[in-house]
């Protein structure tokens, strides 16, 4: 172990590019976890410390404080947040005003202070920094709250809901509430739940898991997968370090050492490595991560405390850097130990062993990962078996490819046959860093190629780039949401409004969108605070369902099928049959629409057939003028539908959006998801610049290795062009069969995955592909092409 | 005679200031075609700078090499590794065969390189190989032959085509006595194929085969010799003096 030290201690430079990379990795690594985990919101926000929360609405302050107190009676200790809104002069919506204890025993942890101090007495407020910029307010100035003037005192937040936006007052003298919630700490029980009804409590829930630590095995997952990779790499340099000491072994071995002594050398300098590498990558990390703190918190929506880690999965991160290098000096410590001692005196290399065994291991797996990943769908274990069987197979099926690639070079000029039998004659730093190369641009290609399958084609998504649906409110996504009344003045305003921006597109057709709403129901609370009334909506009973399953909404709402919006999805109005309810795609035996108030309450809806349409948000339900008129319902303006000559311009989207923020409407065009331009043009360069830094490794210690018969090559007569195309030719083959086998096991992988729907993969990332199959190898031979024209040195010497 | 390789008032300097060296200082030498020259002297004399300059491997300090017609000063790189490939033929003590090329594709290398296609470059290896009694080990691989083997496969290929000098380093200081001497065998019948020869050797028996000795010291040639008639001489009916 003492010599293993000090011949550490001596060629530790040799190492700093593996403690580099990996050094990188782990610090990678332990921030992704940390932000893993840090990502989801906290149930702190609705909690606190508290693993129970009641919530008592709709009653008088006795009734609600009588509850409260056989809560209390009950649980014991308990803290209790009062909930009511508040119209405040000047702003549309009203305000959530929420008293609360800061110092409360369950609920503090839901609340930090940012400036100023609580609130303590009656008349005093605080407020979070967006109400108080809304309503320009700072400490110390007065808000005027429903007739109540209240002295601002301080600045708060829920530190684990930034979003969060609400006024704190005392609990004492806060008016009575429209709604309280009580937070305990109790177990569930039977018992405690019929406790709960039986008091009339309106929601109950307990604390559930929260996907904090999901987040970060996930993430973790990850790292093994970047491990696994830095493995190789290490593997390759290490495989260096122990072809360098091969006569310092053969010393050794001369002198007593035993082939334990020989291994625990190698093995000592892998750990060493990777100890320091952990170490260092925990340094950078940390610092990373106290930088990112601050960009994260406003992207997540909540604080972030610097050591609220998964301090159990970080200790694993790093006792994965340390087993990686050390797995990595693993089998050239075993080659080392197994090398005969006159062969090591005499820097005779061994002879490499046929790699056929082990590569004919790479098909079966290879087919087995497949296997798994096509059966996968929804079984995690299937999926993270298919994808570890998948990488394991790579390095193997390297080897055969470099076997094969040997035999068909037989007939190849002399510069280019040597370096391929090169590859072959050094087949366990080759096969190494082939594994790295295609295991690096796999990554990479299955991310291009999955984002590939997933984009929309343009007859796809939620609208055309020549489309916009314009609506009244935001709740329109949400299945049977309340829809707005509007006075027949608003309703008359967004027309115009609507109008006057269509005719400024040019030749646009704007489709008037009409709901149907059920004429007589009690108006109910909008999620903006405004009242609406219950939209008709077509409905199917689920197969197998109870009959007190309530049946499921498949049309969010039913717009009226109007003359235009008929010919504008190219109907003939008078074409649809007497007696039809809903125009729709869907097929089902029993599609319901609502009954009468009153009466019964589904009815069975007669239907005619729609064409589905290829965009999501378009109607794709349409209920007759004819069903409106026999089910007494009324149609309600809910939206417009504008359809350009051409794409809508950036300026023209922006111009929508100030439309709606003047109209109180919500405007939505084609939504292109994520930039996945940019992410596939960063998958692939991280692929590529991967690939060429393993390959700027392993072309010079390749080459390095045959410096002798450089030697003799240049003796014999070869020039700079030789030498060029010796490096351009190793560097070229390696490149190339890393990149085809990266490329085939994506490509194999994400056609497993996507069975059921292999057209997906016609969409060929064209671009990404021809940067990693013909790119990369091109701009690996260009550059040992550049670099290696230079006539080796001391030729009077041996390398 | 002509002169197959003449070196004039060379040179050589390695490094500078404290650790300046004089590897060769003001060296005349020349070899005859068909003459096969010894450079002995002790370790460090400069033996090996002496043949890689002679090989075109190095450039003098100064002084002048001139090979068969070719003055190698006024050449450029590739026109100096084209003389490689066309006119000089290196043997080394420690064989230095590409591992990866089997013994017909050692041989055939300089060839290949020069241009010449597979097929003729294996024919005219094939030959060489014949003619040093080493056809059967034509495909064998480097680490499949033994020392002796080794450098007979070095001398192929160091003979192979039209060579006009040889220059072997130490060419038996990895072989016993028996394949020394048939090494040394080898290069003199070489040289009276008309290829002038420079063997470096610290043997003063294996050196007693070439038609001359030249002493170096401290880079400098302290005594040039026609050596004791070898072994061979005793059969031979026209020894040289």
């Amino acid at each position: 172990m003492r010599l293993a030290v000090r011949v550490y201690r001596r060629e530790w430079r040799q190492q700093i590019l593996v403690i580099a990379l990996l050094t990188f990795t782990v610090a990678g690594a332990l921030d992704l976890i940390a932000a893993a985990y840090n990502t989801p919101d906290s149930l702190d926000a609705r909690y606190g410390t508290a693993n129970l929360s009641i919530r008592f609405g709709g009653l008088g302050p006795q009734a609600v404080n009588a509850k409260v107190a056989a809560v209390r009676a009950r649980l014991g200790t308990i803290d209790v947040i009062e909930q009511r809104s508040s119209t405040i002069p000047g702003l549309t919506r009203p305000v959530n005003v929420q008293a609360q204890d800061p110092r409360g025993p369950y609920g503090a942890a839901m609340l930090r202070l940012v400036s100023g101090r609580y609130p303590t007495v009656a008349g005093e407020a605080a407020m979070t920094d967006q109400v108080a910029a809304l309503m320009r307010l700072r400490v110390g100035r007065t808000l005027t709250l429903t007739n109540r003037r209240l002295s601002v005192v301080g600045v708060v937040e829920n530190p684990y809901d930034l979003n969060a936006e609400f006024v704190l007052v005392p609990p004492v003298g806060a008016g009575p509430p429209e709604s309280v919630t009580v937070l305990a700490a109790a177990r569930p029980s039977r018992q405690l739940g019929g406790f709960l009804r039986r008091i009339g409590a309106t929601i109950w829930e307990f604390r559930g898991a929260d996907g904090r630590t999901a987040g970060a095995t996930y993430a973790l997952a990850v790292v093994v997968l970047a491990m696994f990779l830095v493995c190789f790499v290490a593997a390759s340099a290490f495989i260096t370090m122990a072809q360098r000491r091969t006569r310092q072994f053969g010393l050794l071995a001369a002198t007593g050492a035993t082939d334990r002594h020989v291994r625990l050398i190698m093995l000592a300098a892998g750990a060493t490595t990777g100890t320091v590498a952990a170490a260092l990558g925990a340094a950078v990390g940390a610092a990373l991560w106290i930088t990112m703190i601050p960009r994260l918190e406003p992207a997540v929506g909540h604080r972030i405390e610097p050591f609220s880690l998964p301090w159990w999965l970080i200790g694993a991160c790093l006792l994965m850097g340390v087993v990686t290098a050390t797995a990595a000096a693993w089998w050239p410590a075993r080659a080392a130990a197994r090398i005969p001692v006159t062969q090591a005196l005499s820097l005779r290399p061994p002879r490499p062993r046929p790699a056929r065994r082990w590569a004919v291991l790479g098909l079966p797996l290879l087919l087995f990962g497949v296997a798994c990943l096509r059966l996968g769908a929804g079984n995690l274990a299937l999926v993270l078996a298919g994808t570890a069987a998948t990488l394991v197979a790579l390095p193997f099926i390297g080897l055969l490819t470099i076997r094969g690639l040997t035999r068909a070079g037989a007939r190849l000029p002399v510069a280019v046959r040597l370096a391929i039998r090169d590859l072959r004659r050094h087949q366990a730093r080759s096969g190494a860093a082939l594994a790295a190369i295609s295991l690096g641009l796999a990554v990479a290609a299955v991310v291009v190629i999955a984002m590939a399958a997933s984009e929309p084609t343009a007859a796809e998504g939620n609208l055309s780039d020549r489309q916009l649906l314009i609506t009244v409110n935001e709740s329109r996504g949400v299945t049977g949401a309340p829809i707005p009344e509007r006075t027949p003045a608003e309703t008359v305003a967004a027309d115009g409004a609507v109008g006057r921006f269509a005719a400024a597109l040019g030749a646009a057709t704007v489709i008037r969108l009409d709901a149907a709403v059920v004429a007589g129901a009690t108006p109910e609370p909008d999620i903006g605070g405004r009242t609406g009334v219950p939209p008709v909506s077509l409905l199917v009973q689920v197969p197998g369902a109870q009959e007190t399953d309530l049946p499921r909404d498949i049309s969010g709402r039913l717009f009226v099928a109007t003359p235009e919006i008929l010919r504008y999805y190219g109907l003939d109005p008078t074409a649809i049959p007497p007696g039809t309810d809903v125009l729709t795609p869907h097929t089902a035996d029993d599609l319901l629409l609502p009954g009468r108030v009153g009466g019964s309450r589904w009815i069975r809806a007669t239907t005619a057939p729609l064409p589905r349409f290829g965009y999501r948000s378009l109607p794709d339900s349409l209920l007759s003028p004819q069903a409106l008129r026999r089910h007494g319902w009324r149609a309600v303006r809910t939206g417009w539908l504008i359809e350009a000559g051409r794409p809508l311009t950036t300026a023209q989207l922006a111009a929508a959006r100030d439309l709606a923020l003047e109209n109180g409407l919500v405007v939505e065009s084609r939504d292109t998801g994520p930039p996945q331009t940019q992410i596939r043009a960063a998958a692939t360069t991280a692929g590529a610049v991967l690939a060429l830094g393993v390959l700027a490794m392993t072309v010079g210690l390749l080459r390095g290795e045959a410096a002798r018969d450089l030697r003799t090559l240049t003796a014999t007569g070869a020039n700079r062009r030789i030498r060029r195309t010796l490096a351009a030719t190793t560097a070229l083959a390696l490149a190339l069969l890393g990149a085809i086998l990266g490329v085939g096991a994506a490509y194999l992988s994400v056609g497993a995955i996507l069975a059921g729907d292999i057209d997906l993969l016609e969409r060929v990332p064209v671009a990404e592909l021809a940067v990693t199959i013909i790119g990369v190898p091109l701009i690996a031979a260009g550059g040992a092409w550049l670099f290696a024209g230079r006539e080796p040195r001391n030729l009077t010497r041996q390398p | 005679m002509t002169s197959a390789l003449e070196l004039r008032r060379v040179s050589k300097i390695y490094g500078s200031g404290p650790t300046k060296v004089h590897a060769l200082a003001d060296v005349d030498l020349s070899v005859d075609v068909g003459e096969l020259v010894a450079v002995m002297g002790p370790s460090g004399c400069g033996k090996s700078t002496l043949l890689t300059i002679a090989g075109t491997l190095e450039e003098p300090t100064s002084g002048k090499v001139v090979i068969g017609e070719h003055d190698v000063g006024v050449l450029s790189r590739d026109g100096r590794a084209r003389l490689r490939r066309q006119s000089i033929g290196f043997v080394f003590q420690d064989f230095n065969l590409i591992p990866a090329l089997s013994a017909v594709e050692n041989v055939a290398l300089p060839l290949e390189l020069d241009g010449v296609r597979i097929k003729a470059a294996r024919a005219a290896a094939l030959e060489a190989l014949v003619r040093l009694d080493m056809a059967a080990q034509a495909d064998r691989f480097p680490d499949e032959l033994s020392g002796g083997e080794s450098q007979r496969v070095a001398i192929a290929r160091a003979v192979v085509g039209e060579r006009q000098l040889l220059l072997a380093d130490e060419p038996t200081g990895a072989l016993d006595s028996v394949n020394g001497e048939a090494v040394m065998r080898l290069l003199r019948a070489a040289s009276h194929d008309g290829v002038a020869g420079v063997v470096v050797t610290h043997d003063a028996h294996l050196a007693s085969w070439a038609d001359r000795v030249v002493f170096l010291r401290d880079g400098r040639v302290v005594d040039q010799t026609a050596p004791r008639p070898g072994p061979e001489s005793l059969l031979a009916p026209t020894a040289k003096p």
